[in-house]
C-alpha cells in the first residue's frame, strides 16, 4: 500500500528567491508503508525541496500529492492538518528551542492539544527509548550535539507519525554519534512502525536505513528502484557521477562480436594513448558510448600474480598494466587510484587485507582486471 | 562648570524638597511614557511578530513603511496629530488638541513603528526551520506567534527599551500637539525647553538630570528582569 503517491509535480522557486532557474520535475513518486525511501543528490540537486512538498510546507507547485489516500490541496492557506499529522518532519540543521528538553519534545503535542498527563507519558517514554530520560529538566543550550539530535528526534518521533520525513538528519554529527543514532532510529521505526522518506547524500545512509531509493539531478528524479540495485548498477552517467568513485570514460565502439563490444576510450590520465574496453552489450561500429566501471568491479593483482591471467585462457576480457598513484582509507578497505599504461586512471576497492599482502605502495606495478560483464555502458547522443 | 554645579544642586534640592513642579511633571513624564510604551509593546509585537511569521501580498512594501516609520520625525508625527485634531481637522470635534490623550496618540505614533519594526527584525534571527517545525505540527499563527515570541524574548526586553526611549526623550510633537501647559501637558522635556526659555539654566539643567536619571532607571529596571545568556554545553 503506497502512503505517498507524487504525479506530475512540477515546482519553481519564486523569482525573489535567488533559485528562479531551479525547477523540480517529478512525473511519478511512490512510497510503500513499512519501504523507507532515500531521496539521493547532490547539494542544491531539489531533494529537500521535495521533501518540503511532500511534507506540506512548500507551496507553489502543481501536479498531484496523495499522503494516506487524500490528495493535498496546495492552493489552501493553510496546510491540511488532518492528513498532514500523520506526518512529521526532521531538519538537517533543526534547532531546539529556548526551553528546556521536556518542553522541547513536547511542543508538538501542546499544540495539538494533548493533555498534560497523555504528554507526561508519551514524551517519557520516548525520552526512555531514546536513552535520554536524565536530560528531562536540563535546558536544551546546556546538551551535547549528539543529544540535540537525539531531542530533535524524540521531538517527531513522540508525535507518533506513519511517515517521518528526515532532511539530512545525520548532518553535522560525529561517526560514533551518527552510527548510535542511525540504530536507535532504525530499531524505533520498525518498533513504531513508521516509514521514513531520507534526504541524503551520503551512500551509507541510504543503505543503512532505506529500502528504496530516488536518485535527484538537477531538480529530476533520474532513478528509481532499490538501494543495492542503484548503488551497484548505476544506469546512466549522470547517476554514476553522483553515486560517486566510479571510473567514467567515453569512448566509440570497434566492433561488436558475440555479443562483446569493443570499445575504444579516451584517456582519463592526460596522456594520448586510447584504452580498449570489452562491454558485454551490444552496438553498432562507431557508435558513441560512455562506459562505467565500478571500483569494486576492479581486481588488482601483482603483476605475475595476477589470478585471472592466464596466458589469454581467462574467462576475463579487460587486463591492463597499470602503476598504483595514490590510495585512501575507507571503512573496510582502501580506494587506490590506478594509472594503466594507456594513461587511463583506474580506481579500484580493496580490502585490507589484500592490501597489506599484495604490499599496496604509490609506484607498485600492477595489473588490473575487469570482467566485461561488469563494464556498464550507455549510449551517447 | 558652575552651572553643572548649582544644576546638580538644584536637582537635588528639587528632589529633597519634593518640589510639587517637579513632582507633577515626572510623575506626568512616567505615566504617558509607560502607558504610550505598553500600548506601543502590546499592538506592536503581536503585529510584528504577525507580519513577520505570514506570506501576503505586498508584505516587502509593509515592512519598509514600518522600518520607515521607526525614524518618522516626531515633528511631522506632531504636525500630523495637530492637524488631524485642531478644531478643523478630520477628528477636531474630539477636542483633544493640547491634552494629555493627544500627548499619548502622538508618542503611539512614534513608538508603534519601533515596536513593530524591531520584532519583525527579531523574528528574522529565528532559524527557518525553528519555524518551519511548527507549521509542521500544524500551529496556528496564534501559536506560532507565541512560540516565536518566547525564542525572541530576549529582543522583546530590546524592543520595550527602545520604545520607551523614544517617547520620554521626545519633545518636538509633545510640544505641537501638548501646548506645553503647566500642570496639564507639561512633561520632563517640554519643562526642560521651558525653563530654558526664561533664561533658568540650572532648574532646566536639573529637570534634565531627573530625566536621564529616569530613563537609565526604567531600562535598568527592564534588562534586570530580562533573562540572561547561558553558556552552551
Amino acid at each position: 500500500m503506497n502512503i505517498l503517491e507524487l504525479r506530475n509535480l512540477k515546482f519553481e522557486y519564486p523569482r525573489e528567491s535567488g533559485r528562479k532557474n531551479f525547477t523540480l520535475d517529478a512525473p511519478e513518486l511512490f512510497v510503500e508503508k513499512g519501504s523507507n525511501m532515500a531521496l539521493f543528490g547532490e547539494s542544491g540537486s531539489g531533494k529537500s525541496t521535495l521533501l518540503r512538498i511532500c511534507a506540506g510546507l512548500q507551496k507553489g507547485c502543481s501536479g498531484e500529492i496523495r499522503l494516506f489516500d487524500s490528495p493535498l490541496d496546495f492552493s489552501k492557506s493553510r496546510r491540511d492538518t488532518a492528513v498532514l499529522s500523520r506526518t512529521a518532519i526532521l531538519f538537517q540543521d533543526a534547532p531546539l528551542f529556548d526551553c528546556t528538553v521536556f518542553d522541547n519534545i513536547a511542543i508538538g503535542l501542546k499544540i495539538r492539544k494533548t493533555p498534560a498527563a497523555e504528554i507526561d507519558s508519551a514524551v517519557g517514554a520516548i525520552m526512555e527509548k531514546l536513552n535520554i530520560s536524565g536530560l528531562a529538566r536540563a535546558h536544551s543550550r546546556e546538551i551535547s550535539g549528539g543529544q540535540a539530535r537525539r531531542v530533535c528526534l524524540a521531538r517527531v518521533l513522540v508525535m507518533k507519525p506513519e511517515l517521518l520525513f528526515l532532511d539530512e538528519p545525520f548532518y553535522s554529527l560525529d561517526t560514533n554519534n551518527r552510527s548510535q543514532i542511525m540504530h536507535e532510529l532504525k530499531s524505533m521505526c520498525s518498533e513504531l512502525a513508521v516509514t521514513l522518506m531520507l534526504v541524503t547524500h551520503d551512500k551509507n545512509e541510504a543503505l543503512a536505513l532505506c529500502e528504496s531509493i530516488a536518485v535527484i539531478d538537477g531538480g529530476s528524479i533520474i532513478r528509481r528502484g532499490s538501494v543495492r540495485e542503484c548503488f551497484n548498477n548505476p544506469a546512466s552517467e549522470a547517476e554514476a557521477k553522483l553515486l560517486g568513485r566510479s571510473t567514467i570514460l567515453y569512448g566509440r565502439v570497434v566492433k561488436c562480436e558475440s555479443e562483446v563490444a569493443e570499445i575504444e576510450c579516451a584517456p582519463t590520465g592526460g596522456g594520448s594513448k586510447s584504452i580498449t574496453i570489452q562491454a558485454a552489450a551490444s552496438y553498432s561500429a562507431g557508435d558513441r558510448v560512455c562506459v562505467i566501471i565500478n571500483p569494486q568491479d576492479i581486481s588488482v593483482g601483482l603483476k605475475k600474480e595476477n589470478p585471472f591471467e592466464n596466458d589469454g585462457a581467462s574467462s576475463v576480457l579487460n587486463n591492463y598494466d597499470g602503476v598504483i598513484e595514490s590510495g585512501m582509507h575507507y571503512e573496510f578497505g582502501m580506494l587506490v587510484n590506478i594509472l594503466t599504461g594507456s594513461d587511463t586512471r583506474l580506481q579500484a576497492y580493496i580490502t585490507s587485507k589484500s592490501f597489506e599482502k599484495l604490499g599496496i605502495a604509490p609506484g607498485l606495478a600492477v595489473k588490473v582486471s575487469v570482467k566485461a560483464t561488469s563494464v556498464k555502458s550507455f549510449p551517447m547522443p | 562648570m558652575d552651572i553643572i554645579i548649582s544644576a546638580i544642586a538644584r536637582c537635588f534640592q528639587l528632589i529633597i524638597n519634593c518640589d510639587p513642579y517637579l513632582i507633577d511633571v515626572t510623575k506626568l513624564t512616567v505615566a504617558l511614557s509607560i502607558l504610550s510604551t505598553v500600548t506601543s509593546f502590546v499592538l506592536g509585537v503581536p503585529a510584528g511578530l504577525a507580519v513577520a511569521l505570514c506570506e501576503f501580498r505586498g508584505k516587502r512594501f509593509f515592512v519598509a513603511a514600518v522600518n520607515a516609520g521607526m525614524g518618522l520625525p516626531p515633528v511631522v508625527v506632531g504636525l500630523v496629530v495637530a492637524l488631524l485634531f485642531g478644531r478643523s481637522g478630520a477628528f477636531g470635534h474630539f477636542d483633544l488638541l493640547y491634552t494629555r490623550t493627544a500627548i499619548f496618540i502622538s508618542q503611539l505614533i512614534i513608538a508603534l513603528p519601533v515596536a513593530c519594526g524591531l520584532t519583525i527584525a527579531a523574528c528574522g534571527e529565528v532559524p527557518e526551520t525553528l519555524k518551519l517545525q511548527l507549521d509542521s505540527f500544524g500551529a496556528s499563527l496564534a501559536q506560532k506567534s507565541f512560540y516565536v515570541a518566547r525564542e525572541i524574548k530576549k529582543s522583546l526586553f530590546v524592543v520595550a527599551m527602545a520604545a520607551f526611549g523614544s517617547v520620554v526623550s521626545e519633545v518636538g510633537a509633545v510640544m505641537m500637539v501638548g501646548g506645553n501647559l503647566l500642570n496639564e501637558t507639561r512633561v520632563l522635556t517640554t519643562a526642560v525647553v521651558s525653563e530654558v526659555r526664561v533664561g533658568n539654566y540650572d532648574t532646566a539643567l536639573g529637570f534634565a538630570i531627573v530625566l536621564l536619571g529616569l530613563t537609565f532607571a526604567v531600562n535598568y529596571a527592564i534588562s534586570s528582569v530580562a533573562p540572561r545568556k547561558k553558556t552552551n554545553a
